[in-house]
């Protein structure tokens, strides 16, 4: 059986200037950003295919989930 | 079926690698969109930012309100009456019902236990900052 390397995206841009926000992701960059999802998936220039990601407050520091 | 799928770890602009999972998931609204989270084996079953809902086309009636418990405490969730569908994109052929619970003030995608790791065995290789995803139907149950 044959072992696979996943290819899925990646984002390549620093995201703490939107932290709070909900950015829409295209290609690994920025496409648009808004403190409502709703608002944000509305703008124009987002498209249906952009990821839709929430920023954490913070996104340094150690995660406990 | 297919083989096992070999994830790296990645930071998606959040500082720090970590597993994360890009999940195909559509919801009511039968709009799918990709969904980064990350694998968390202490999740009974998956977890979404509540701002996931109305994109995804839940509303209040759409969601059941129950009680939970996190790290931290309890926690108020609102799980999916109706289930959304996902897949692991190198899996498109592999998709499962996902009946996620949606939080306030949760901001990470979580994926847990009975939905992705009912489907796929998932394997964390820390030291190599990697994880296995294996279709769970190409390996014997015990």
């Amino acid at each position: 059986m044959s072992i696979n390397v996943s290819r899925q995206a990646d984002i390549h841009e620093d995201l703490s200037p939107y932290a709070g926000s909900w950015v829409a992701i295209r290609n690994g960059k920025v496409m648009a950003s808004a403190l409502d999802p709703v608002e944000l998936r509305e703008k124009p220039e987002v498209d249906d295919d952009d990821v839709l990601l929430p920023v954490p407050d913070r996104t340094d520091g150690v995660y406990i989930l | 079926m297919p083989g096992p799928l070999v994830v790296s770890y990645r930071e998606l602009g959040l500082g720090g690698a970590r597993p994360y999972l890009f999940l195909h998931v559509t919801g009511l609204d039968g709009r799918g969109r990709m969904i980064p989270g990350l694998i968390d084996s202490g999740a009974d079953s998956s977890v979404l930012p509540v701002g996931y809902a109305p994109i995804m086309g839940y509303s209040g009636t759409d969601l059941a309100v129950v009680q939970g418990s996190q790290v931290s405490g309890s926690v108020t969730l609102r799980r999916a009456i109706t289930p959304a569908t996902a897949y692991v994109p190198e899996f498109p052929d592999l998709a499962f019902d996902m009946s996620p619970f949606f939080v306030d003030g949760c901001q990470h995608a979580l994926w847990g236990r009975a939905d992705l790791m009912l489907h796929f065995d998932v394997t964390i290789m820390e030291r190599l900052q990697q994880f296995l995803l294996s279709p769970a139907a190409a390996s014997a149950a015990p």
